[in-house]
This record gives C-alpha cells, sequence and structure tokens, in this order.
C-alpha cells in the first residue's frame, strides 16, 4: 500500500495547459520550425489541451523506489502467466550491446544471422555485439539503415538460428495483449493494443535547452527534463561554445548546427559553466512537440531519442525503456505482431505493424544476402563489406 | 494582440498594462503570468515560451487569506463525504428536467448487475470462466489470459463508442456519453456552469453542449448535449464504484491529445492499485486529454472518470463513479462547489487584522497578486465581475476561479481606481 504520500501526492503542479502539436495550425508548426527564438518550443498553441496535474517533484518518490505491488498489471504474476504466452519468441530475441550496455533488443528474422534492431539506438562506428538467450555473444556487423523505419540490419556469423514466427498482417484488436520478449523466460513487459495505425510527423531535432544570445557562444536559459541536455548534466547558466569540434560564436550558429544532427546521434559539446569549461556527450531527440514541457517529460518516463516520422505505427500501452525497443512484439501465441520501434510517451509505445515491415525486412535480407554472393571472377571472395565475416 | 485590461489610471501603470495584455485568447493562460513576471525582474527573453503552466503554477501558489501574519491558511471546504451509500437508482427528479429534454428512456440508473435488465451499449456479459479474474485475481495460464483478452477487446470494442472529446473555450479533454444525453467528465475539464462546450463524437460530429455542476472536491463535472442532430446516442452502462477492490482489472479511454481522425478513442488496460472515498488509483495510464474520460469494469460497466497523475505511471487518479450519483442532483441543477484535491486557487494575498474590507496586508513574493502588480494597502472593488465588499467575498470570489484562469480585478490604490487582468495561482 502506498498511500500516505499517493494523495498528498496529487498536489498539483498542473492542470496544465499543454499545447498539443497535432492540434496546431498549420502556421503555428511553421512558426515553430522558422523560430530562431528558441531552440525548444516556440510555437504558438491554438488550444491547450487540459492534462492531468503531476505530482510535484519534490514529493514523489525516486523512480524505482515503489514498493513493490502485486495488484499492478505488471506484477509478477502476471508476466509469469505470459511466459508460456512467448512461445519462443524470447529466443529470437537478442540484446544489442554497445560497450557492455544493452542500448536495445534486437529480431532474429533469418536463420542465417540476420537480425533487425533499432537503428536512431546504434551509434555509428561502435563494435556492436548480440547477446543471445542461451548467454552466447556474437560480434555484429551493421549491414544497411533504413532510416524511414528506423531498422537496421545486423549480420552475425551464427547460424541456425531461431527465426522469428510472424503473425498475419491483420492488425490486433484494440484491448489484445501483447507482450515485449526478453532473453530470459518471463517477458521484458506487456500491454495492450491502444489504437489501430497512426502516422506520426517528423519533428525537428533537439537538445533539450533553450539558448539565448551571449557574448560567447549560446547561453542556456533552461534545460527540458529528461532529455540529452539533461542526461548530460547542462544546467541554465552554462554556455554551449562548441559543437562536436567547431567554434561557434553565436546562438543561431549552434541552434543551426545543432538542428542538423540525426535523431539519437551522440554531440560533442564545449560547455563554459561560469570561468569552468568541460566537455559534454549529449544525445540529441526529436521530441513530439508536447513533450516540451518540463512537466511532461518528467511524467513520461525516458522516451527513444527518435519517437517521431514513422509513416505507419500502431500504438500500445507497454511501459517500455528506449533500450527495450527493437526486438519483437507479440501476441498470446507467440507471434510478431509488430517490431517495438519506439516509446514515445507516458503511455504511448510505437510498434512497426507487420503489414509495413515485414516486407521491407524481407526486402532488406534478400538484397544483402544477394550482395552476399561471391562473383565468380573475383580475386576478393569477400569484396563485399557487407559480407565479411568476423571471427571471435 | 488584445489588450484584455483597461485602466482607469496613470500612465506609469501603462507599461505593466501593456506586459500583462495576452497576447491572444489561444495563449495558454498563463503565458501572461510569466511575461509579467519575467519583465518584472527585467530577464524577459525568451523564457516565457517554453515554462509550462506547471511550472508557472509551482511559482504562483498562496492562497487567499485573512490571517493577519504570513501564515498560510488554506481556504478549502469540508472534506468531501466519507464513501456513500448509493442509492440503486439515482434519478433525476422530474420536477427539474428540462421541458425540451423527453426523459422517458434516460434515467441514470447506478448499479446495473447482470441480473437486472441492463441499460447502455458497453454491457458486456462475463464468460463464467473469467470470475476468478472479475474478482481481481491474476491470469495464471495463457488460457486465462486469452480468456481475459477477448473480454477486454470486446469491452475495447464497446466503450469507444461512448467516449468523446469535450471542448470548453480552449481547454479540452474527454468525456463519456450516459443515458439523457449527458456526459460526465472532470471538473477541470467543464470549466464553469452555464458555459457552451463542444463535444465531439467517436466518429468526428460535433455536438453542442451545456456544462451543467460540478464538485470540485472530487474533480466530478456535468455536461448536457443540447443538440443531438438528430441522433440516438449510443450511452454507456453505469456500475458501482464501492465495490471494487485492488487488483481489479479496469479498462480506460480517452482521446489524449484531442480527437483525431482515423485513431478514435485509445484504449488501456490495468488494475486498480488503491480505492480511496473520492479516488480511484489504477495503473491504466493517463496523459494530456484523457482528463474526463472512462474508466470501465471488466464488464463494461463504467466505474470511474480519469482526473489525474502523479509522476510515476503507476499514480493515475479516477473519480468514482459513485460520486456521480451522490451529487447527482446538485450536478444536474448547476451547482459548482469544492475545491480540486491539491489544487486550491490562491492569489497570495492576506488581508488586514480585525479590518474586515478586501485590503492588501500583505503580498507573497510568489504569488499573483504580486507578480501583477497589486501592492499591499490596495482595496480590492472588484474580482471576476463580482463587487467584493469585504474580504471574505474576495476569498469566495477566489475560490469560485481555477488555477489558471485569468480574470479582471479591479482594486482602489489611493485616490486611483486600477484594473487589469490577474492569473489565479495554485495553493501551496
Amino acid at each position: 500500500m502506498r498511500v500516505p504520500y499517493s494523495f498528498i501526492a496529487i498536489n498539483v503542479v498542473g492542470m496544465l495547459v499543454i499545447t498539443a502539436s497535432w492540434l496546431s495550425t498549420p502556421a503555428a508548426k511553421q512558426r515553430a520550425i522558422d523560430s530562431q527564438a528558441v531552440v525548444v518550443n516556440d510555437y504558438d498553441p491554438s488550444t491547450y489541451l487540459v492534462q492531468e496535474p503531476s505530482r510535484r517533484r519534490a514529493q514523489r518518490p525516486q523512480l524505482g523506489n515503489g514498493l513493490p505491488n502485486n495488484n499492478q498489471r505488471s506484477s509478477w504474476q502476471m508476466l509469469s502467466a505470459f511466459r508460456q504466452a512467448l512461445g519462443g519468441s524470447q529466443f529470437s530475441t537478442v540484446e544489442v550491446i554497445i560497450d557492455d550496455q544493452r542500448v536495445a533488443y534486437g529480431t532474429v528474422v533469418h536463420q542465417d544471422g540476420w537480425i533487425i534492431s533499432k537503428d536512431s539506438q546504434i551509434p555509428l562506428n561502435q563494435k556492436v555485439v548480440c547477446r543471445f538467450a542461451d548467454g552466447s555473444e556474437s560480434n555484429a556487423q551493421v549491414v544497411e539503415h533504413n532510416s524511414s523505419l528506423d531498422l537496421v540490419l545486423l549480420k552475425v556469423t551464427k547460424r541456425n538460428l531461431p527465426a522469428i514466427k510472424w503473425a498475419n498482417d491483420q492488425l490486433p484488436p484494440r484491448g489484445n495483449w501483447v507482450a515485449t520478449p526478453d532473453t530470459g523466460s518471463t517477458p521484458a513487459a506487456v500491454g495492450v493494443v491502444s489504437a489501430g495505425l497512426m502516422t506520426v510527423a517528423p519533428q525537428k531535432v533537439r537538445l533539450g535547452v533553450k539558448l539565448e544570445d551571449s557574448n560567447e557562444g549560446a547561453l542556456i536559459s533552461e534545460v527540458i527534463p529528461g532529455t540529452g541536455a539533461e542526461m548530460a548534466g547542462l544546467q541554465a547558466g552554462d554556455k554551449i561554445v562548441s559543437v562536436d569540434g567547431q567554434k561557434l560564436a553565436n546562438r543561431n550558429a549552434v541552434h543551426d548546427l545543432l538542428e542538423s544532427c540525426a535523431p539519437g546521434q551522440q554531440v560533442k559539446l564545449i560547455v563554459l559553466r561560469g570561468m569552468e569549461q568541460f566537455e559534454a556527450l549529449a544525445q540529441m531527440m526529436d521530441l513530439a512537440i508536447e513533450l516540451l514541457e518540463a512537466t511532461e517529460m518528467e511524467v513520461n518516463g525516458l522516451v527513444s531519442a527518435r519517437s517521431t516520422g514513422f509513416s505507419k505505427v500502431f500504438l500500445h500501452d507497454t511501459v517500455l525503456s528506449p533500450n527495450q525497443c527493437g526486438g519483437p512484439l507479440v501476441n498470446l501465441n507467440g507471434q510478431v505482431v509488430g517490431i517495438n520501434i519506439a516509446r514515445a510517451g507516458r503511455v504511448s509505445s510505437y510498434a512497426l505493424p507487420v503489414s509495413t515491415v515485414r516486407p521491407e525486412i524481407e526486402r532488406m535480407v534478400s538484397e544483402a544476402q544477394a550482395n552476399q554472393v561471391v562473383p565468380a571472377n573475383a580475386n576478393m571472395p569477400l569484396a563485399n563489406p557487407a559480407s565479411v565475416i568476423e571471427v571471435r | 494582440m488584445t489588450v484584455l485590461q483597461e485602466y482607469v489610471a496613470v500612465p506609469h501603470i501603462a507599461e505593466v498594462s501593456m506586459v500583462l495584455s495576452k497576447q491572444s485568447r489561444h495563449c495558454s493562460q498563463t503565458a501572461p503570468v510569466l511575461t509579467a513576471l519575467c519583465n518584472m525582474r527585467g530577464k524577459m527573453h525568451g523564457m516565457m515560451h517554453g515554462m509550462t503552466a506547471a511550472l508557472s503554477l509551482t511559482l504562483l501558489a498562496i492562497i487567499c487569506s485573512q490571517a493577519a501574519d504570513a501564515q498560510e491558511i488554506v481556504v478549502s471546504p469540508p472534506a468531501p463525504a466519507s464513501p456513500q451509500i448509493v442509492s440503486p437508482q439515482v434519478v433525476v427528479p422530474a420536477g427539474s428536467q428540462p421541458s425540451t429534454q423527453s426523459r422517458t428512456a434516460a434515467k441514470p440508473v447506478v448499479g446495473a448487475s447482470a441480473e437486472q435488465k441492463v441499460d447502455g451499449a458497453t454491457y458486456v456479459a462475463l464468460d463464467s470462466t473469467l470470475n476468478r479474474i472479475y474478482n481481481g485475481w491474476a491470469p495464471q495460464s495463457v488460457d486465462e489470459l486469452k480468456a481475459l483478452e477477448s473480454q477486454q477487446a470486446k469491452v475495447a470494442a464497446a466503450i469507444q463508442q461512448v467516449t468523446v472529446n469535450v471542448r470548453q473555450g480552449p481547454a479540452q479533454g474527454s468525456g463519456v456519453l450516459i443515458s439523457g444525453n449527458y456526459v460526465l467528465t472532470a471538473a477541470h475539464v467543464g470549466g464553469k456552469p452555464k458555459r457552451d462546450a463542444v463535444v465531439v463524437l467517436s466518429d468526428g460530429t460535433e455536438l453542442k453542449a451545456k456544462v451543467l455542476g460540478m464538485n470540485r472536491n472530487v474533480d466530478a463535472g456535468l455536461l448536457q448535449i443540447t443538440d443531438t442532430k438528430g441522433k440516438t446516442l449510443p450511452y454507456a452502462t453505469l456500475g458501482k464504484s464501492k465495490s471494487l477492490k485492488p487488483g481489479h482489472w479496469v479498462i480506460g479511454s480517452g482521446h489524449p491529445g484531442g480527437w483525431q481522425s482515423g485513431r478514435g478513442a485509445v484504449i488501456r488496460v490495468g488494475r486498480v492499485l488503491e480505492v480511496l472515498s473520492d479516488t480511484l488509483i489504477t495503473d491504466v495510464a493517463l496523459i494530456g486529454g484523457d482528463s474526463g474520460g472512462p474508466l470501465f469494469n471488466l464488464r463494461g460497466e463504467l466505474i470511474g472518470i480519469h482526473s489525474r497523475i502523479g509522476t510515476d505511471v503507476v499514480d493515475n487518479m479516477h473519480v468514482p463513479i459513485d460520486t456521480f450519483a451522490h451529487d447527482w442532483n446538485r450536478l444536474f441543477k448547476g451547482e459548482a462547489w469544492g475545491v480540486l484535491p491539491g489544487y486550491a486557487p490562491s492569489i497570495g494575498v492576506l488581508g488586514v487584522e480585525d479590518d474586515s474590507r478586501a485590503i492588501i496586508g500583505k503580498l507573497r513574493k510568489d504569488g499573483a497578486a504580486f507578480k501583477f502588480g497589486i501592492q499591499v494597502g490596495d482595496i480590492v472593488r472588484k474580482f471576476d465581475g463580482q463587487e467584493i465588499q469585504t474580504f471574505e467575498d474576495l476569498q469566495n470570489a477566489v475560490r469560485a476561479t481555477l488555477p489558471g484562469d485569468t480574470v479582471k480585478i479591479e482594486v482602489q490604490r489611493g485616490d486611483r481606481v486600477l484594473r487589469f487582468p490577474i492569473t489565479i495561482g495554485v495553493a501551496e
């Protein structure tokens, strides 16, 4: 029971007045795009949503501090009941590891070592390792990026991997259970289908700060919680003087360079705090406009660095971490109904539906396989970088 | 740019006046507060744009109280009644019904059970294999999960039809159709009684509605659709919230972000975590625009209305449906009372001891009154259109607002009378 705090806790900051991107007029959106005033959100709300007030920050317990509650939807008993429902899909799930950290799940889409994951979770030019359900690890090679679906095709040398079983390409009805398998016996998380197909318009890439001009570089006037800026430890009052080694004189220069980055990209910032100068590595995110409010971010938990710009996804209410995307989403028969592609908000995770993602994955794999075919007259059989086999 | 404020006075105030002016009615209501604040402190640039109402409201705070010292006295009505035994049938008194409204099939009947003839479009009979789960247990096998899934998918399909989007002024949230063309929603979505509102059905049809009453103590609001455009509207089957227990399965819906073509109502499933006298807490996660949306049990009976959230995803508060039944007559008559839980309106002023006039004795530096230029010694003459004689009048007038509302205040300062807008803050 969590009684004591929760009622006090309702004490509220908000009843907010939140502006919603999808409600903004085209003019407002244009203004948001043209804006030079602030990096984050200078949009003109045409209306506001009434938002449930969130608990005041000081009064809330630390994340993960809550006592386990057997009555929660994702209680241990529930997750246990889902074990049988996974139908072996956990063996078709891999952990994508970089620097000993899981950055995403991956989906085994072909037994010959072809694995799909979430592209923007995987930094460029890094050694990628896939860890399988049996605990074994294999170096993976990045074969193809698909930026429209935010997918990456990986290749491992392991053979005879258990590939996922696709469900049919009908969209699962609202209210149906979906599970996100882990490589273990119990799913990572469960949820239900919340809504049918939707299009998520792409948003600008943001660091998560509001910038002002200053005598040196750009002065940070506000840092939005939960964004790359906050995670990199930036504070209001800091000045950004350089981005990725490029010294920048004013706010607009910093703004423009940051905006040209890709979601998920890490940028190296030189920051001036008082007399002190330090380097910070921060991740760029393409946050939906309605998340660009401190309170919104506070109530959302971590969202994916790339959570917008999808032409067809369906919505489910599973609470995923950004590093739990990229893997399969299965129904109660262990069949894959989608690939988890983003945690987009407090109650919104997106999955690419079978009808969209399956043909595209099959195309990527067959093209990659074709490229692997050793040319008959080639002196170097493994000329194509995609076919280089790394030996552990 | 509409300057809301007029005033009758000296030029140097004019500067403040411009600062306080509202950019447009679309602007989020607290933006002017921030503008004013920032200007006053001389560090305006770009600051207001991203500041949320929440932030500004944290800045605001303090209440209207006549205490002589700075001690805060939260003005709030008596605590809401503890859980009420709900009479099986709560019927709108015939005499008070609008004459134009035929009410033959339109009694909100609370407490329908499987044995009775079930009224409403959302009831889904429970498969006998589900009894254990209905009573709050977790499924233990795939078969039980599948039985639960089949039930919740049926309920999900049914409740989409009765889940509506509610727009009142520039605010919007969700609501649910009940019999008699009434719409239950959250008090903070409805705004104020007698105002016009728009109800958007699941197919996108917009219907005119009127705000009736609200019990802000529990965040319950009632609307009535005034023109159905000749449609016969589906409505929710009403349930009871008093029998809910932690573990019970519940299904929520809403139009987060407003009604969206092609998407329809969004469905979530969770369980009851706590049952308090005036609040249900579940892990059916809510987000902006869900406020006022319905919460159903596994039989598709309406048991709650979405209200507010904490930062943890499992902190989601709903208004128990029984409170609507309990308050029905007052809501129906258009009464508005109470203070939203943890959300009392405040302007941050204190009166003067032994002086019943509405004289400002003290100002909180983080209060709305201070930010909007009210000074110690000002005598409040009007507030939100009401004549103010005593400090108590002022307290009552503030209490009738919602935090975030922008209202006009008229004060006497020396021999001048000043009139300007003020955006209400929230009491700490």
